[in-house]
C-alpha cells in the first residue's frame, strides 16, 4: 500500500514537474523604436528580435513597436518605467535624461571623425552603462548614428554669418538651447514637425541635424545650403530596464547581448553609405553644398573651443567632456 | 490597394487566350482587345486567392510579351503594369508582413522583391502614358504637373492612379531610399490628378489611397488623421459598405498610429462582418482584405502595446 501510495506520489510530483514545464510562457520583451519599420534601424531591430527568439527556443519573444506607435523617445522612457514597455532606442539628446553625461561626446567640435568617436566611446562605454544600471536600465548596445550639420535657406559659411541668423533648436535640448544662447547665436525652439513650415515662413534661417532627417522629411526644399562639415556625432542605443533584462535566462544573455550589439553594429557599418546616399539624392533635386576649407573649418573650431569654459561645467558634465578630451589627445599622436 | 480585380483577372485569362494565337500584330491586337475589354466578373468573383496568386505570375509574363507587341495599346499597358502592381501588394508584400519573426530572412527578401515589383508595375505604366501623351515623362520629372497631365480625362484615370500607388508602395518598403523618397512628389501629383478627374474610381480606390497616404504620414509631410478619417467616409460612402478594405485601411493606418485598440478591433469586426458572397464582383476582393483583418485581429500584442500585459507588473515604477 505504501508502494503504491508512493507510486502516485511520485506519477503526482512528475504530473506537477510536467505541468509546470508545460506552462512554461515565454518572456515577452516589448521595445519601442521611433524609427520606420522598413528603415536600416527599424530591419536591425527586426533582426535582432528573430535572432533572440531562435536563441531561445522561443522562451523569449521580442516585440517590435517601430515607426513611434509607442510614442515619442520621452513617452517610451516612462512607459519603461511603468513596464508597459521594456525596452526602447534612444537618440543620445533622450537617453541624456538618463544620463546626461552621454552629451559630453556631442560637445559641437570636440570629436571629429567615425575613428575619433569609436575610440572615445570605449572608454566612455563603461561609463554610461554604469551609470544607467545604477537607474534600473542595461544598454544592451551603443551605435553612432550619423553626423549633424548646418543647413540654411541662404549659403552660410563663417560664425560670424550664423550670428546673424535664427537657428532652430528642438526643445529638448536644453544642452544646445543653452550652448548657442551662451556663445552669442539665436537658437529657436522648435518642435520637429514645425520645421518646414517655420523655414517657410522665416521663423527660423537655420536647423542642426542629421542629412538623414533632412532628406526623410524634405527639409531641403526650405534648406537648400548644407555647410559640409560635420558638428557633433549622433549616437543612438538600445536600452532594456534591468528588470527585463534579469528575467532573461542566465544562459541566453550573452548572445542576446552579441545579437544586440550585432544590431547596432550594422547600423552604424551603413550609416556613411546612407548619409552620402541622402546626400547625392538631395544634391539631384536640388540642394547646394558648401565646401569648407581648413580655413573655415578652424575658424569655427575656434569659435566654439575657446569659449568650451563657458558651456563646459554649467551645460556639459565636465568630468566626462575631460576623459574625451585626454582620449582625443592620446588618439590624435 | 487591391483593387480592380477585373484586370488582374484579364491577366489570368490571357493564359487560356493566348495558346492559339500566333504574334503577328493585328492578332496581337485582337487578343489584347478581347483580354482588357471583356466581363471578368467570373474571376473577380472567384473565393480562392491561391488560384489568382499561382495563374498571375505567367499571365503577367505573358501580358509583357503583348506589350512589347503592342506597346500603345491602353488596356495592356494598364493591365500589365497594374497587374505587377496587385500581384506585389497581395501576393508579396502582405504575405512577407505575416510571417513570424523566426522566419525575418525570408520576409526581408520577399520585401525587396515586393519594391522591385512596384517598380516594375510603375515603370510599365509611366512609359506607357509617354506613349499614349507623348512628353509627359519629361514634364512630370521637370515637376510640370499642369503641362505633364495637359489633355488627360478620365480614360487616364486607371494608369495615373496605379502607376502612383506602385511607386507610393515601393516608397513604403524602404522608407531610406532616399532619391525614391525624394522623387514620390511626382506619385502625389499623379494621385491627386486622378482624384481631381474621376474621385470615385474603382470603387472608391483613390479615396482608400488617402486614408493611408494621410494616416502614414507625419504631420511635418502632409500626414493628417483628419484628413484620413474624412477619405474613410468617402471610400465607404462610394463602396456602399460593401467593402472591408476601406475599415483595415483605417484600422491600420490610423487606429494603430494612435493606439486606439478599441477602434481598431470595431473596425476589423466591421470588416469581418461583410458578407463576400453579396456582391460576387468583389468577393475575392473581400475575401483577401478579410484574411488580413483576421490575422491582425489574431496579431493584436504585434501591433498594440497594451494589448497583453509582458514581464509582471508588480511593482511597476521600478525598472
Amino acid at each position: 500500500m505504501r508502494q503504491i501510495r508512493k507510486g502516485r506520489l511520485a506519477l503526482l510530483l512528475l504530473a506537477g514537474m510536467l505541468g509546470v514545464a508545460g506552462s512554461v510562457s515565454a518572456l515577452d520583451i516589448k521595445i519601442a523604436s521611433i524609427a520606420p519599420e522598413n528603415s536600416p534601424y527599424g530591419v536591425a531591430l527586426n533582426q535582432m528580435a528573430s535572432e533572440w527568439q531562435q536563441i531561445s527556443g522561443g522562451r523569449v519573444r521580442v516585440l517590435i513597436y517601430h515607426n513611434g506607435i509607442a510614442g515619442d523617445q520621452s513617452d517610451v522612457l516612462r512607459k519603461m518605467r511603468f513596464n508597459q514597455l521594456q525596452g526602447g532606442v534612444f537618440t543620445n539628446t533622450a537617453i541624456a535624461a538618463l544620463v546626461p553625461e552621454v552629451l559630453s561626446v556631442s560637445v559641437p567640435f570636440l570629436v571629429h571623425n567615425d575613428a575619433e568617436f569609436r575610440y572615445v566611446m570605449k572608454d566612455m562605454r563603461p561609463i554610461l552603462d554604469k551609470k544607467l544600471e545604477s537607474q534600473g536600465f542595461k544598454a544592451i548596445a551603443w551605435a553612432e548614428a550619423g553626423w549633424v550639420k548646418f543647413f540654411s535657406k541662404d549659403q552660410l559659411l563663417t560664425p560670424e554669418q550664423l550670428k546673424g541668423d535664427r537657428l532652430a533648436v528642438p526643445p529638448e535640448q536644453q544642452d544646445l538651447l543653452t550652448t548657442f544662447k551662451i556663445l552669442g547665436y539665436r537658437p529657436v525652439p522648435l518642435d520637429m514637425p514645425e520645421t518646414l513650415s517655420a523655414l517657410n515662413s522665416g521663423l527660423v534661417d537655420v536647423i542642426f541635424t542629421s542629412p538623414l532627417i533632412v532628406a526623410g522629411y524634405q527639409w531641403f526644399s526650405a534648406a537648400r545650403y548644407m555647410l559640409d562639415m560635420n558638428i557633433a556625432p549622433a549616437i543612438g542605443t538600445i536600452v532594456l530596464t534591468s528588470r527585463a533584462w534579469n528575467q532573461i535566462p542566465v544562459q541566453f544573455r550573452p548572445e542576446f547581448q552579441a545579437s544586440a550589439a550585432r544590431a547596432g553594429q550594422k547600423v552604424e557599418n551603413g550609416i556613411l553609405k546612407l548619409e552620402n546616399d541622402a546626400i547625392d539624392a538631395m544634391k539631384g533635386y536640388g540642394l547646394k553644398i558648401t565646401q569648407v576649407t581648413p580655413e573655415i573649418r578652424a575658424l569655427w573650431e575656434t569659435e566654439f573651443q575657446h569659449n568650451y569654459d563657458s558651456i563646459i561645467g554649467p551645460v556639459f558634465d565636465a568630468a566626462t567632456v575631460k576623459l574625451v578630451q585626454d582620449d582625443l589627445k592620446a588618439f590624435r599622436k | 490597394m487591391a483593387k480592380t480585380w477585373t484586370l488582374v483577372i484579364a491577366i489570368a485569362f490571357s493564359t487560356i487566350s493566348l495558346g492559339s494565337c500566333s504574334l503577328s500584330q493585328l492578332a496581337t491586337r485582337a487578343v489584347a482587345d478581347s483580354l482588357t475589354s471583356g466581363d471578368a466578373s467570373t474571376f473577380t468573383s472567384d473565393d480562392d486567392p491561391q488560384l489568382i496568386a499561382d495563374a498571375l505570375p505567367f499571365a503577367l509574363k505573358l501580358y509583357q510579351t503583348l506589350l512589347e507587341k503592342e506597346p500603345n495599346h491602353r488596356g495592356l499597358i494598364t493591365a500589365t503594369g497594374s497587374g505587377f502592381i496587385m500581384y506585389a501588394n497581395a501576393f508579396v508584400q502582405t504575405p512577407a508582413m505575416m510571417l513570424p519573426s523566426d522566419q525575418f530572412s525570408r520576409a526581408e527578401q520577399m520585401k525587396v522583391r515586393a519594391k522591385k515589383l512596384y517598380l516594375r508595375g510603375r515603370d510599365i505604366l509611366l512609359n506607357g502614358m509617354d506613349r499614349l501623351h507623348p512628353g509627359f515623362l519629361k514634364a512630370l520629372n521637370d515637376d510640370q504637373y499642369d503641362l505633364a497631365f495637359k489633355g488627360m480625362t478620365a480614360r487616364d484615370v486607371p494608369i495615373l492612379y496605379w502607376a502612383a500607388a506602385g511607386w507610393f508602395g515601393a516608397w513604403s518598403l524602404d522608407a531610406f531610399d532616399f532619391g525614391l523618397g525624394l522623387s514620390v512628389k511626382r506619385a502625389g501629383a499623379m494621385m491627386h490628378k486622378a482624384l481631381e478627374l474621376a474621385p470615385d474610381y474603382g470603387n472608391g480606390a483613390i479615396h482608400e489611397f488617402y486614408i493611408l497616404y494621410y494616416g502614414a504620414l507625419p504631420p511635418g509631410m502632409g500626414g493628417s488623421e483628419q484628413k484620413a478619417r474624412e477619405q474613410f467616409k468617402e471610400a465607404v460612402r462610394v463602396s456602399q459598405g460593401k467593402l472591408a478594405s476601406p475599415y483595415v485601411s483605417l484600422a491600420t493606418a490610423v487606429s494603430i498610429k494612435t493606439q486606439n485598440l478599441k477602434e481598431f478591433e470595431e473596425l476589423m469586426k466591421q470588416a469581418l462582418a461583410i458578407n463576400p458572397d453579396d456582391v460576387p464582383a468583389t468577393r475575392l476582393m473581400n475575401i483577401i482584405s478579410q484574411e488580413q483583418a483576421r490575422w491582425y485581429m489574431d496579431h493584436l500584442d504585434q501591433f498594440f502595446v497594451s494589448a497583453s500585459d509582458s514581464v509582471e507588473s508588480d511593482n511597476a515604477t521600478n525598472p
